[in-house]
């Protein structure tokens, strides 16, 4: 039996998860690409702030490794100029999946990514808001909330699902076990915590 | 009490032991005696008897059929029925381990041909799902 987590096979479950009306359309894709050069135009400020932020918190900048601010700010570049190409193939979610992977092996959890990414959509909004026409920022809105949940649902998803397999792969515990495993002790974590649990 | 049970019940009895609890790889159990928190014992029988293996396996000294726990107050047996199916065995400190292991294998014996006489789709597994 073949060990290996295949990253498409995974990607399109992930997706698969995902109701149809939270995923892109066609419409959608055509907005992006209609404000590529508006997004682009954003990039400088996106990436200034995303690091600006990082580093500004004692947790996220010790993510970082001395002097690597402007390799990681050239990625995320890259990331930018690539999601507004408005390619949204398979090849495209697969290597958002494996950035999940690649946030496991530098610490980067799931709670900085995603309030990151808020920061992100929130120069975009606010930047669209002022020089859009309100019925295109009113789309792009719509569009990048699309994109950038897909994208924290790729990534987070394969965070959790990576970080069980590495557990698995060394323990030998199949996951099977440790969904067992977890079953059983789950029902204590929740009388932990019994008294935040909605009536 | 089905046939498993009366095992498991004669191994304690014999041995003198706490509990016996026999799993299958996924951490469920199929037949339990005086197995307080049956459900975590079982998983975490099967989680030792993979993690051994595991290791086992690295470093390149085959699959394993014994796992020996010497704790503080007593021992924590585990020994492979089958591929699938591992039975624990929760026994004293002042056991007498020789005669422990004899009753331990016969039991496994047992099991096994039990086991091997019915599909184990017919087997009761108690799931904690």
């Amino acid at each position: 039996m073949n060990n290996n987590i295949m990253l498409d096979t995974l990607t399109q479950d992930i997706l698969a998860a995902m109701p149809k009306q939270t995923q892109l359309t066609p419409e959608d894709i055509q907005v992006l690409k209609k404000n590529k050069e508006f997004i682009f135009s954003l990039a400088g400020v996106i990436v200034q702030d995303f690091y600006d932020t990082l580093y500004s918190n004692e947790k996220t900048k010790a993510v970082f490794k001395p002097g690597e601010r402007e390799i990681r700010e050239k990625s995320l570049t890259d990331w930018v100029v690539k999601t507004i190409d408005g390619n949204f193939d398979l090849e495209y979610w697969s290597w958002q999946t494996f950035v999940g992977i690649l946030h496991v092996k530098r610490k980067v959890t799931n709670n900085m990514m995603i309030a990151m990414m808020g920061r992100v959509s929130d120069i975009i909004f606010t930047q669209a808001i002022l020089q859009l026409p309100k019925e295109d920022a009113i789309a792009l809105k719509t569009a990048w909330i699309k994109l950038s949940t897909t994208v924290l649902s790729l990534i987070a998803e394969a965070y959790h699902i990576f970080y069980m397999k590495a557990v698995s792969n060394v323990t030998g515990m199949k996951q099977n076990l440790l969904n067992n495993a977890v079953q059983v002790e789950i029902d204590n974590l929740i009388e932990q915590n019994v008294k935040f649990r909605l009536r | 009490m089905n046939n498993l049970d009366n095992i498991l019940a004669n191994l304690v009895d014999n041995t003198n032991s706490d509990a016996a609890v026999l799993v299958n790889s996924e951490g469920l159990t199929i037949s339990s005696v005086n197995a307080e928190n049956e459900d975590r014992m079982a998983v975490m029988i099967a989680s030792l008897h993979s993690m051994g293996e595991k290791f086992s396996n690295d470093l390149n000294k085959g699959g394993i059929n014994q796992f020996y726990i010497k704790t503080d107050n007593g021992y924590i047996l585990l020994k492979d029925v089958n591929k699938d199916t591992i039975l624990g065995l929760i026994a004293k400190e002042n056991t007498k381990l020789g005669l422990l292991m004899m009753y331990l294998d016969a039991s496994v014996k047992e099991i096994s041909d039990i086991l091997n006489n019915e599909s184990s789709l017919d087997l009761n597994i108690r799931s904690i799902i």
